[in-house]
């Protein structure tokens, strides 16, 4: 893995899209912005805690509103990124009873390129529902779900990983691991609501 | 489950995941275009697994998170300066600071110094010595006024009387105690034409660098300068020593403002 590559912001997009060397995407996007992203936050009544949270929700949600088709490259990708940042941290300031202080740094900190991301993420409190949904599941579940559905691995890969007999007993756990996941959600029409927002954008 | 429920479920499961033909798919989405209670089924586990892509991502993105942020604590990125770069630096910030301090130093000269100042500084009185030059007993009425400090009364005798290159001297020294440098000029010159047209005078040193000072006060900058290298550069000028570098330096620094 080639981490001290340079990505222009054309190819990194179109990388990010198409899910090639996400690893390696990712820890160039931690190379090339973590530190001057992670001002904002520190610079305004963050910890270095806070500065690496907000951070990792940054990476979350640019990649899935580039794979969703919402980047469309009317700002750089630096641009948005640190409107992500900025609108996640103050979020969270917000939420956490800092409305005063909040509205003192944000007067400060106006940026002419900043762009409005306010329309396309969701607020932590979401992310952490839908966290929390999958988490109830048990471990084999979360394993044989996120291999299929996010690695996009065969039945047969993820077959070498776990301890089954054959293809067509993975293929039941995953039925009946989605089918749980999907009761716990039609269980709550609140979250399934909230979900759909969220996901589905 | 009854088989008809458990059949939709696989049909979903395999519509989901991509598995059908072309025609399953289109059969199955005309039983869809129909079926209230199949559509919610199916967005459920679209939901459902939209959240698995969720938690996925997540899951990456915390991991990789984890793993810069151990490597960072046990590799801290260091700031690498090579050791030439390193004295390059401190030797630049040194040699800033120094001529910053020469720098302000100048200024605070240059915008601080007067001519009376720097005469003040290098001017003293000068002094009779208790046995006279020409080894005769008698003094002067000028010198005798002179060592008594009565520079008034040396004026007026030298203006009624007939004197020596010496009490001309000390008249000019009279003008400069008195604050007239214009006069003292004037009588220090006619020592040293004096001095010049007969043998060199005892006195031609003492009168050089009393004449190089009554300019400076006087601001004839130019003509101070010139008296003051001329003694600078003697070496068997008795009052070289007084004439410093910096002493002609900060007259040509007058010169200039």
């Amino acid at each position: 893995m080639d981490v001290n590559k340079r990505y222009s912001e054309q190819d990194l997009v179109e990388n990010l899209k198409s899910g090639n060397r996400l690893n390696e995407l990712i820890r160039t996007i931690y190379r090339d912005y973590f530190d001057s992203l992670s001002w904002f936050v520190l610079h305004n009544s963050g910890s270095r805690q806070d500065a690496e949270d907000v951070f990792q929700e940054v990476v979350v949600d640019f990649i899935e509103l580039v794979q969703k088709d919402k980047f469309r490259g009317e700002s750089s990708v630096k641009t948005f990124l640190f409107s992500l940042n900025k609108h996640i941290w103050l979020n969270e300031l917000k939420r956490k009873g800092r409305a005063e202080q909040r509205e003192l740094k944000y007067e400060k900190t106006q940026d002419k390129d900043e762009v409005d991301v306010s329309h396309l993420i969701t607020v932590r409190e979401e992310k952490t529902q839908v966290m929390n949904l999958v988490e109830q599941l048990g471990e084999t579940c979360k394993k044989i779900l996120v291999m299929f559905y996010y690695e996009n691995l065969s039945m047969k890969e993820i077959l070498e990983g776990l301890e089954y007999e054959n293809e067509q007993v993975v293929r039941n756990k995953k039925y009946k691991c989605l089918k749980q996941l999907e009761k716990m959600i039609s269980e709550n029409p609140l979250l399934k609501q909230t979900l759909k927002s969220l996901l589905h954008g | 489950m009854d088989n008809s429920t458990q059949e939709n479920n696989e049909l979903l499961m395999r519509y989901l995941d991509g598995e059908m033909t072309a025609a399953e798919r289109e059969d199955f989405e005309k039983k869809l275009a129909t079926d209230t209670a199949l559509q919610t089924e199916l967005e459920n586990i679209q939901v459902a697994k939209a959240a698995v892509k969720f938690f996925g991502l997540k899951q990456k993105v915390a991991a990789i998170h984890q793993s810069i942020m151990e490597e960072a604590k046990h590799h801290p990125p260091v700031i690498e300066i090579n050791r030439r770069r390193l004295i390059v630096r401190y030797t630049v910030a040194v040699a800033a600071s120094i001529l910053l301090l020469f720098v302000g130093y100048w200024v605070y000269t240059f915008y601080t110094l007067s001519p009376n100042k720097l005469y003040a500084d290098n001017y003293f009185t000068y002094e009779l010595t208790t046995s006279r030059d020409s080894g005769s007993s008698q003094e002067s009425g000028i010198e005798k006024a002179y060592r008594e400090k009565k520079y008034d009364e040396v004026i007026r005798l030298n203006a009624v009387s007939v004197v020596s290159a010496k009490d001309i001297f000390l008249t000019g020294l009279s003008y400069l105690e008195k604050g007239d440098p214009s006069r003292a000029i004037s009588s220090f010159q006619v020592v040293l034409t004096d001095a010049d047209k007969t043998k060199p005078s005892a006195l031609k040193d003492e009168t050089e660098y009393y004449l190089a000072l009554a300019y400076l006060k006087n601001r004839d900058y130019d003509q101070s300068i010139e008296l003051m290298i001329q003694i600078h550069d003697s070496p068997d000028h008795i009052y070289k020593d007084k004439i410093s570098g910096k002493l002609i330096r900060k007259v040509k620094m007058l010169k200039w403002r």
